[in-house]
């Protein structure tokens, strides 16, 4: 099975796009171009507009006034909505089987839905088994995907995400046994592979207006539901204008012990993150830009690399890391002066 | 610039660009080696067009330097996928694919001479029946068309539909779930693939502790379970990262090795020679070939999975077959249940404690204590005592904690003044 080819290039989803759209209404080259800057690369549009126009492709249009062009398939025109999909490969087949010993997969659907896809899919080979892998450091209290009332909040909250709000009864991590009801705007659905949990990232709605941001384990709701409540006018449902980094970023200093670097670099790749060498301490200089809500995750992290890592600033989280270490060598050897 | 383009033969080349940029992002032109300028300007100006919004340029004294600067919890579908999606083909592969699905398109059933026929009848373009003919077999084995036997020869017509494809909540729940799955699980490009047949992104999930450099190992990594499934060997190069080695090398592959912390993926394999399982860096391997068929697979399958709840991490150990490590931990049982609760869950089945009031025991047995010394450290602050039957780990560790200690004391000296 062939994962790079052409079929999956950008250039073929741009030349689908351009024929689906031409068959609605001629296309003007300008228009041609805003579809190849939106579903290809930069410069694409370079090649795949003269070869569509006047070029080696242009027996898949057809100008149909002065510097319009519509399609020149004859499917297009009497199905459009199917217009030039490509069956599923084996590929596609084989990533969905595979999907389907999943747990988190079988959230989505019923288990009649899931009967009829293991049944529709019968004759192939899953691409993967869900044995072929071992993550090994993966936090052991994942989510219990596949307990009813889990999968039923979970199908809940899906029926809702960006759409409606959901009334949310949730005990806290801080305060348990005490639960909190709160109605949500639910924007979307986080989930952690590390801690293989999903999160629920909502803004309150109290009164008809908006309010907090909150980010709420799916596991901890203790109920919910879809709400009657309207969604506030030119509601934003767009949740990372409430997850900003903090204003500066940590800085680190790597040394060449230990593979430091290489080890530094992959860790921190899931954190937005710049770096650069400084020839005069032959170090390297790292920046990572971090959400303030992960400050305490990121320390630990940091601490992890020991001292092959010096942490530059900002002075708040070189505070806290010095309250540890210095809390640290107490511990080893009592109170120093 | 002129011949530039933006597609690609070879997908190894534009992954060790994208790996560079992204994961590292300091190296100048200069540094680029094994590469001729030519070589690095064509792959940056690639890579520039593929993530345009995601490129940071910036001169320090050695030259430009060219990074790709993305904030995972902010990014809803992978923008490296955009390298599995710049395979380079001929105007004939693009002409065909679209003339083939407007022709079969209503169930017809025609022969590649008949396709050739159609194509200049109605495209006005003159093709020859062989190339058809091989078109039609590839897309065969893609599964797009299948062929139906007539006579001597062989006709195509367009795959069936399956039943989820149909409107309904079945497919719309299948999307969703596409919507999911293409950003967090194994081959996430081919989820995409799927959203992009549907013109549809993801607009419900967003990801935390994401890797997504990973997608540029996933050729390789199908390779690799491809030969698993056929309990083959594998013959493959390996480029050490520590030393920029290149060897080859020869094991059956057992399993992949996931870090959902550090980032890294391993191959487990077994080395014959040595009759040792391995583990190795899947972003350090190419070249991937299966050899034979190895009839003692699952025996080895079994063996390996009865070590796993031994490693701690990717080692098997070395002489001493296993290592103890105790840690003497203080937590305030009313205020610091948040640190218990990260022992039960990060400890892999170590045994806990609880010594007497705010002192908690953890005791771990795995095959090599050294890979648990980044754990302990993110302690720092809470540990009483460690003790561990690999001494050297314990003086390592408790080495580090006493530089680190000094390498802040000047804070120390700044907070008494």
């Amino acid at each position: 099975m062939e994962f790079f080819h052409e079929i999956y290039s950008a250039y073929f989803q741009v030349v689908r796009k351009i024929l689906l759209e031409s068959a609605k209404s001629p296309l003007t080259t300008g228009e041609m171009k805003q579809i190849s800057q939106s579903y290809a690369f930069e410069e694409s549009f370079l090649s795949i507009i003269p070869k569509l126009t006047e070029g080696s492709w242009s027996s898949l249009l057809t100008p149909s006034k002065e510097k319009y062009w519509s399609c020149a398939l004859s499917s297009v025109s009497s199905r459009p909505q199917e217009l030039l999909k490509a069956p599923l490969t084996r590929l596609q087949k084989s990533w969905i089987k595979a999907l389907l010993s999943d747990p988190r997969f079988r959230l989505f659907f019923s288990e009649e839905e899931l009967t009829s896809l293991a049944r529709e899919l019968s004759q192939e080979e899953p691409l993967y088994l869900p044995e072929d892998f071992h993550y090994y450091d993966r936090f052991s209290d994942q989510d219990p995907y596949e307990d009813p009332l889990y999968r039923c909040h979970f199908q809940t909250i899906l029926t809702a995400l960006c759409r409606c709000p959901l009334f949310v009864s949730y005990e806290s991590a801080k305060s348990p046994g005490n639960s909190h009801t709160l109605e949500l705007l639910p924007c979307r659905l986080q989930y952690s592979a590390k801690n293989d949990k999903f999160r629920l990232l909502a803004v309150s709605l109290e009164r008809g207006k908006t309010g907090r941001f909150y980010q709420l384990n799916v596991n901890r709701i203790l109920a919910c539901h879809v709400s009657k409540t309207p969604v506030p006018p030119r509601f934003d449902w767009d949740f990372t204008r409430y997850q900003k980094n903090a204003s500066q970023p940590v800085k680190i200093r790597i040394s060449r012990e230990r593979n430091a670097l290489e080890r530094c670099m992959l860790h921190f790749a899931s954190y937005e993150k710049q770096t650069v060498y400084e020839p005069d301490t032959d170090t390297y200089l790292c920046s990572i830009y971090y959400d303030p809500s992960d400050e305490t995750e990121l320390l630990i992290e940091l601490l992890s690399f020991g001292p092959v890592i010096r942490i530059l600033g900002p002075e708040n989280v070189l505070d806290q890391i010095w309250q540890r270490v210095k809390r640290q060598h107490e511990l080893f050897y009592e109170r120093v002066d | 610039m002129s011949g530039f383009q933006e597609s690609i033969k070879n997908f190894d080349k534009i992954r060790d660009y994208m790996r560079q940029f992204f994961l590292y992002g300091f190296k100048v032109r200069t540094e680029f080696q094994d590469k001729s300028p030519r070589t690095y300007d064509n792959e940056r100006r690639r890579i520039e067009n593929y993530l345009a919004p995601y490129i940071h340029g910036e001169y320090t004294a050695k030259g430009k330097q060219v990074s790709i600067r993305i904030n995972p919890k902010h990014i809803f579908s992978n923008p490296l996928y955009a390298a599995w999606k710049s395979k380079s083909f001929t105007d004939r592969d693009l002409l065909l694919h679209f003339f083939l699905l407007d022709l079969l398109f209503e169930g017809q059933v025609l022969s590649p001479s008949k396709l050739c026929d159609q194509i200049s009848l109605k495209y006005g373009e003159t093709l020859d029946v062989q190339t058809v003919r091989l078109k039609c077999r590839e897309y065969e084995k893609l599964g797009i068309l299948c062929s139906v036997k007539e006579g001597k020869s062989l006709s195509y017509k367009l795959a069936s539909p399956l039943a989820f494809e149909k409107p309904g909540p079945l497919r719309e729940h299948l999307l969703t779930a596409v919507k999911f799955c293409s950003e967090a699980m194994p081959f996430g490009f081919v989820g995409n693939t799927l959203l992009d047949r549907e013109f549809l992104h993801n607009d419900r999930f967003c990801f935390k502790h994401g890797f997504l450099v990973h997608t540029l190992e996933d050729e390789i990594l199908l390779r690799i379970l491809s030969a698993m499934r056929e309990r083959r060997y594998i013959r493959f190069v390996n480029h050490s990262s520590r030393s920029g080695l290149q060897t080859t090398l020869f094991g059956l592959p057992l399993k992949i090795f996931v870090s959902t912390r550090t980032g890294r993926r391993y191959l487990c394999l077994y080395f014959e020679p040595r009759r040792r399982f391995n583990c190795l860096r899947l972003d350090c391997i190419s070249q991937v070939e299966a050899l034979e068929f190895c009839p003692g697979y699952e025996d080895l399958q079994k063996k390996l999975s009865k070590n796993l709840p031994n490693c701690w991490g990717v080692s098997f150990g070395g002489r001493s077959r296993m290592e103890t490590l105790c840690l003497k931990l203080q937590i305030d049982e009313k205020t610091e249940s948040y640190l218990l609760n990260r022992l039960k869950r990060e400890g892999r089945g170590g045994e806990i404690l609880r010594i007497c009031e705010n002192t908690f025991l953890y005791t771990g047995t795995f095959y090599d204590a050294n890979e648990m010394l980044n754990w302990v450290k993110t302690f720092t602050g809470r540990i009483l005592d460690v003790q561990c039957s690999n001494v050297e780990a314990q003086n390592k560790l408790t080495a580090d904690l006493d530089i680190l200690y000094r390498m802040y004391a000047d804070r120390g000296a700044n907070e008494n003044a």
